[in-house]
C-alpha cells in the first residue's frame, strides 16, 4: 500500500509538472529527481549526471542532428516549389484530381523531412491556393493534407523513429527500412480514398487547367531529390552505411543539391544549421531528462507491475494493441509525438517486451498512433497548422481529418494482420549492428 | 546602476548566441568525424576514437546549445492550461514555471561541476578506443549547463523587474 501511495505521488508530480507548462525536458528532471528522493538512497544527483552524460554521448544518437540538418537545408530549397509544379503531370489524370498531389507531396516531403507539422505547412503553402482556386471543397483539401502530413513519422528518416531506436535500443537502420512499407500502404490508402470520392462526386481535372501548374519538364526537376533519398535509404538497406553514416551523406547530398539549384549561400547555409542546432539541442534536453527518468522508473517499479498486470489480464493482442492506441490518443491531446514516445517507454517497453510484440513492429505502430494522436481534436498539433493556414475552426478541420483518422485506424488492423508489412523488409536486411 | 544593467543583458544575450555558435560548430564536427569514419574505412585505416568524439561532439552541440535555444523560445512546454489563463494567474504559472526551471537547472550544473570535478580528480580515462581522459568533453557539457543556468536566471530576474515596474 505503502508503495502505492508513492507511485500515485510520483505520478501525480509528473503530470502537475507537465501541466503546468514547465518546459518539458525540466518537467521530466524534475519528477525524475522526485522519484528518484521517494523511492531510492541512492544519491540522486551523482545518478543523474552520470545517467546523461552515458546517454547524451552516445553514438547512436548522432543520426538525430545530422538527419534534422538534412531536412532543413532541403527546406531551405525550391523543392516546395517544384514538388507541386512537378507531381501534378503526374497525377491529374486520376479521379479526384489534383487532390493527390496534396498526398504525394507530403509522402516526398515526409521524406526529406521528419516533422510533420513542417510537411503539413510546407505542402500546404504550395497546394492550398491552386487547390482552392480550382474548386475542390476545402474538407477534402484540409483533409487529405491532414492525413497525409502525418506520414513523416513513418517515411524515413523520421526524427521520432531515431528517437524511439535511441530509447528502447534498436536499430535505428533497421526502423527506418520498416517505416517505408507501411508509410507507402498508408499513402496508397488516403489515395484510394480520394480516388473513390473522385468516382462518387465525378471530380476529374481537365488537363488545361491542370497543366497550366506544371508540364512534364518540372517533373524532372524532382529527380534529384528523389535520388538522394533512394540513395540514402538504400546505402542504409544494403548494409554499407549506418544509420549515422547515410545522415552524412544526406547532408552533403542535401548541400550539393541546394548548390546546383543555385539556393545555398552564406545565408541559408548559416540559417539551416542554427535551425538545427537548436531543434536537435530541444530534443536531446528532452531525452536527458528522459534517460534520467528511465532509471527512477526503474525502482519506482512501476513498469513491472503494470507489465504484469497486463499479463494476468491476458489481453488478446488486439485488445492490448486497442488499448496502447486509445492511450496514446489521450496523451497525445497534452504531449507532441515525440515527448510522448520518450515519456512512456520506460513503462510501455517492457510491457511490450513481455506481450511479445517485435520491437520494430510495435516502433512502427507507435508512429501511426502518435501520429494520429496529432489529427485528434482538441491538440493535435497537425490541426493547428492547419487552423493557421485556412483560417477555418477546429471542429471543422478535424472533422475534415476525421475520414483519414479511420483510415489510419484500418492500417493499424491491416498491420496486426500481416506485421510482415513492417518486418519483412528489416528481416530481409543484413544482420548488422547499428 | 542602470547602464550597467543594460551592459550586462545584453552581454548575456551575447553569451548565449556565442554558446549557440559554438554548439553549431560541434554539429559540422560531427558530420566530419562521421565522414571521416566512412573515408578511413574506405581506405581499410582505422583511426581509434572516431565514434566516441563524435559522442562527444553530440553531447557538446545539445548542451552548449540549450541557453540559446531557450532565448529562441525552442524548448517546448504544455501550452493547454496555461494558455488559457486570466493575465494574473498565467503570471503566476510564469513564476512557477521560472522557478522550477531555475532549481532544475542550478542543481544540473551543480551536479554536472561535480562530476568534471571527480573526473579530473581521479583521472578518469574513456572506456572506449579513444582513451581520453574523461573530463575534457565533460567540461563543454558542464559548461553548456552552467550557461544554462546563468540564462534561466536572467530570465527570471527580468520577468521579475518588469512585474514591478523596475523597467531595465
Amino acid at each position: 500500500m505503502e508503495q502505492f501511495t508513492l507511485i500515485v505521488v510520483f505520478l501525480f508530480v509528473l503530470f502537475f509538472l507537465l501541466g503546468s507548462g514547465v518546459w518539458i525536458a525540466v518537467s521530466l528532471i524534475g519528477v525524475a529527481t522526485v522519484g528518484m528522493l521517494l523511492f531510492t538512497d541512492r544519491p540522486v544527483g551523482d545518478a543523474m549526471v552520470t545517467t546523461m552524460w552515458g546517454g547524451a554521448s552516445s553514438w547512436t544518437l548522432t543520426a538525430l542532428p545530422l538527419f534534422i540538418w538534412m531536412g532543413e537545408i532541403l527546406f531551405r530549397t525550391k523543392l516546395s516549389e517544384n514538388l507541386f509544379k512537378g507531381l501534378s503531370p503526374l497525377l491529374w489524370r486520376l479521379p479526384g484530381g489534383l487532390l493527390h498531389v496534396n498526398i504525394a507531396g507530403c509522402t516526398v516531403f515526409a521524406a526529406i523531412s521528419g516533422s510533420s507539422a513542417a510537411t503539413v505547412a510546407t505542402v500546404g503553402k504550395m497546394s492550398i491556393p491552386e487547390l482552392k482556386a480550382r474548386k475542390y471543397p476545402d474538407r477534402m483539401i484540409i483533409g487529405t493534407l491532414a492525413g497525409a502530413g502525418t506520414l513523416g513519422l513513418l517515411i524515413p528518416p523520421s526524427i521520432t523513429l531515431i528517437i524511439y531506436g535511441v530509447t528502447v535500443n534498436e536499430s535505428i537502420a533497421k526502423l527506418f527500412i520498416a517505416g517505408i512499407l507501411p508509410g507507402i500502404m498508408l499513402a496508397l490508402l488516403f489515395m484510394g480514398y480520394v480516388t473513390v470520392w473522385g468516382v462518387i462526386t465525378k471530380r476529374r481535372e481537365t488537363g488545361q487547367s491542370a497543366l497550366k501548374i506544371g508540364q512534364f519538364k518540372d517533373v524532372l526537376q524532382l529527380i534529384p531529390v528523389v535520388l538522394l533519398i533512394t540513395g540514402v535509404m538504400s546505402s542504409i538497406y544494403i548494409g554499407i552505411a549506418t544509420a549515422t553514416e547515410a545522415a552524412v551523406l544526406g547532408v552533403i547530398g542535401a548541400l550539393i543539391l541546394s548548390a546546383l539549384q543555385g539556393s545555398l549561400n552564406r545565408e541559408t547555409f548559416i540559417a539551416s544549421l542554427l535551425g538545427a542546432t537548436r531543434m536537435s539541442a530541444m530534443i536531446a534536453f528532452i531525452l536527458a531528462g528522459s534517460t534520467f527518468l528511465s532509471l527512477t522508473m526503474g525502482f519506482t517499479g512501476l513498469p513491472r507491475s503494470l507489465a504484469e498486470w497486463i499479463a494476468e489480464l491476458a489481453l488478446s493482442p488486439w485488445m492490448l494493441i486497442f488499448a496502447l492506441l486509445v492511450f496514446y490518443i489521450i496523451l497525445g491531446c497534452f504531449l507532441d509525438g515525440i515527448s510522448s514516445v520518450v515519456l512512456t517507454m520506460a513503462v510501455i517497453e517492457p510491457l511490450a517486451r513481455s506481450a511479445g510484440f517485435d520491437m520494430i513492429w510495435f516502433g512502427i505502430f507507435l508512429m501511426i498512433a502518435v501520429e494520429m494522436a496529432q489529427i485528434t481534436p482538441p491538440v493535435g498539433f497537425n490541426l493547428f497548422v492547419l487552423q493557421d493556414m485556412t483560417g477555418k475552426d477546429m471542429a471543422f478541420i478535424a472533422r475534415a481529418a476525421a475520414p483519414m483518422f479511420m483510415l489510419m485506424i484500418v492500417a493499424v488492423g491491416i498491420l496486426l494482420m500481416f506485421p510482415e508489412i513492417a518486418t519483412y523488409l528489416p528481416n530481409a536486411m543484413s544482420n548488422r549492428p547499428g | 546602476m542602470r547602464e550597467f544593467f543594460v551592459r550586462l543583458d545584453s552581454g548575456l544575450a551575447r553569451l548565449y548566441r556565442v554558446s549557440g555558435y559554438v554548439a553549431a560548430l560541434c554539429l559540422i564536427a560531427i558530420g566530419l568525424l562521421v565522414a571521416a569514419n566512412i573515408a578511413t574505412r574506405m581506405l581499410s585505416m582505422y583511426v581509434p576514437g572516431l565514434t566516441e568524439y563524435s559522442g562527444y561532439a553530440m553531447a557538446a552541440s545539445s548542451f552548449l546549445a540549450l541557453a540559446y535555444t531557450f532565448q529562441n523560445k525552442g524548448h517546448i512546454r504544455v501550452e493547454l492550461i496555461i494558455s488559457h489563463l486570466g493575465e494574473t494567474k498565467r503570471w503566476y504559472a510564469e513564476f512557477w514555471c521560472l522557478a522550477v526551471a531555475t532549481v532544475t537547472t542550478v542543481y544540473l550544473a551543480f551536479y554536472l561541476v561535480k562530476l568534471v570535478y571527480l573526473s579530473w580528480k581521479f583521472e578518469e580515462y574513456s572506456e572506449g578506443a579513444d582513451a581520453i581522459l574523461l573530463w575534457k568533453p565533460q567540461a563543454l557539457v558542464m559548461i553548456g549547463s552552467i550557461i544554462l543556468a546563468i540564462c534561466i536566471i536572467h530570465n527570471f530576474v527580468k520577468f521579475l523587474l518588469e512585474r514591478f515596474r523596475l523597467e531595465v
